[in-house]
């Protein structure tokens, strides 16, 4: 918390050299979060170069506080993301499609990454950043502007829901995990 | 316990946190709840391998700079205390009169930097309202839309956290159906208004309601300037009859008789015009259509000319002013204001029915 709030003043005062270096850190992972969230790959990239750009033009939003700027800057993302959805209405079942058709490599087709694909958005995200991420309860909550209590409520139904649709699939597929 | 109410703490366990004795006691007995949790660490565990096969992602080379905001003073003198007031009639509900917005717009133009948030607030009666407001200079973060006797619309931004933007929005609705008569408001009475707060984010919709209207809807878009708002129609051109005043000021012999930078009215309605009064000088009355006792004015893009006591006069504005080549102009240098405080300078939209030449009917 305390090398965040260094950071975050360094970057307040327009340290240009502290904020490349949290980009580096951060923007791969971040890609990679959002296009799970955005079903593509180069609107992922240009989501996350419009979440850095803001953060480092309107350094204002921050609170140390409330929880990392790693959780911060994931919740940023995140909304950008839904802008980018709500830009293209008209293309989202297209989108969807696609990330259903791309996102399980070859090597990593099994039956719960399929059913991970067939999640709702929302409990994609949510999964993605606690089982893959790390993110912490208070993080999530940081990101998902929802009370802690309710990050755990909603791990559960989404943990459920993936076990449902791995459950219901064919056995086949199901004993490939 | 039962296996649905121990599930949760089955999720809650997989992610590292403690639970409660009795539901510790239960998933460490239950088969179900044992299957459960294996199934949920296989899926962490399956999820976690499928990310590993992610091609890794390298952040594209950037240079950081960070643009200069240009520091900038805003003004509020003279308006704060303005008062306006407005000769409304029962069932005249559209003229349009925008004062806090115009106030808040007109100055700023393009000098200042953004971000800057766009509203247009859409109430359930009347016209759409356009507010722009500074997320960086507090005195540039409030704007009203004043309409005496009809509504007050407020909207201020408090503060920002990373896309969300907190609003206190004030509203007052009144139904124009009543007696006729004057009807005033001030910047005051916006600011007596509670203030309601909203956490709102660019490109969401935001429903308030608005006792005695219906549900008003709050649209807005960050911009990188503020915008040179003239008027609810924001074209260059006027429409035909509309009659704008935008920050007027009023020349003598080349000298400046006022100067009020910053208002902003628009008349759409027949039959009214704008009326400004500044103290020791009395009422200015603009019309698109002849009064008893005025002058016609040559209407020039942004300027009218008019003689007036064997002196000539010009008011000069902001924007175009008519289409109509004549602006009329009448002056009541002995107009008194009939509120308690007639050493406040305003400025309003008026209905001039009484005020309007008879032209007889051809034959």
């Amino acid at each position: 918390m305390a090398n965040d709030q260094d950071l975050w003043e360094k970057i307040s005062r327009g340290n240009a050299e502290a904020f490349d270096a949290f980009y580096r850190e951060n923007a791969p992972r971040l890609v990679v979060f959002l296009q799970h969230v955005v079903g593509n790959r180069q609107a992922a990239e240009d989501i996350v170069q419009e979440t850095f750009t803001q953060i480092w033009s309107r350094p204002n939003g921050f609170r140390p506080e409330r929880g990392p700027l790693r959780a911060y800057l994931y919740g940023i993302g995140r909304k950008r993301a839904a802008e980018w959805w709500r830009r293209q209405p008209q293309r989202k079942s297209e989108a969807k499609t696609e990330f259903e058709a791309t996102v399980p490599h070859a090597e990593a087709a099994s039956a719960v990454a399929d059913a991970f694909a067939k999640l709702p958005e929302e409990q994609r995200i949510l999964l993605w950043l606690r089982e893959v991420e790390g993110q912490s309860y208070t993080e999530l909550a940081v990101i998902l502007e929802i009370p802690v209590g309710t990050v755990r409520s909603r791990l559960f139904a989404a943990r459920e829901a993936l076990r449902g649709i791995w459950h219901s699939s064919p056995p086949n597929s199901k004993e490939g995990v | 316990m039962k296996c649905e109410d121990a599930a949760e703490f089955v999720s809650a366990l997989c992610d590292g946190e403690r639970i409660s004795p009795a539901a510790a006691v239960h998933v460490g007995a239950c088969e179900v709840c044992g299957a459960r949790l294996k199934d949920y660490l296989e899926m962490g565990v399956e999820l976690r391998r499928m990310a590993s096969f992610e091609s890794p992602a390298v952040a594209r080379t950037r240079t950081w700079e960070r643009e200069h905001r240009v520091a900038w003073s805003w003004w509020t003198k003279g308006w704060e205390t303005m008062r306006i007031p407005k000769l409304a009639f029962a069932l005249l509900l559209v003229a349009a009169v925008v004062l806090g917005s115009g106030v808040a717009i007109i100055k700023v133009g393009a000098h200042t930097q953004g971000p800057v948030l766009m509203l247009t607030a859409r109430p359930a009666v009347g016209n759409p309202v356009r507010c722009a407001l500074s997320t960086v200079d507090k005195n540039a973060a409030f704007c009203a839309e004043l309409s005496p006797g009809m509504h007050i619309y407020a909207f201020r931004l408090i503060s920002v956290d990373g896309d969300r933007i907190e609003l206190g929005v004030r509203t007052k609705f009144t139904s124009a159906v009543g007696t006729p008569g004057t009807h005033t408001a001030t910047l005051q009475d916006a600011y007596d208004l509670p203030e309601m707060r909203y956490w709102f984010e660019p490109g969401d919709e935001l429903g308030i309601d608005v006792p005695g209207s219906g549900q008003m809807t709050v649209t807005g878009e960050l911009m990188d300037h503020m915008p040179s708002l003239i008027s609810a129609n924001s074209e260059l051109d006027p429409k035909q009859g509309e009659l704008r005043v935008v920050s007027p000021v009023l020349i003598r012999d080349q000298r400046v008789v006022f100067d009020f930078e910053g208002f902003n009215g628009t008349v759409t309605e027949k039959d009214w015009g704008v009326s400004i009064y500044t103290p020791g000088e009395g009422r200015w009355l603009l019309s698109l259509s002849p009064l008893e006792g005025a002058v016609p004015g040559h209407n020039l893009l942004s300027r009218i000319s008019f003689e007036m006591n064997g002196k000539l006069h010009a008011f000069l504005m902001a924007v175009p002013i008519a289409r109509s080549e004549t602006v009329w102009v009448l002056h009541e240098p002995g107009y008194r204001p009939s509120q308690e405080s007639p050493d406040q300078r305003f400025a309003s939209a008026v209905f001039l029915g009484h005020l309007l030449v008879k032209v007889p009917p051809k034959i």
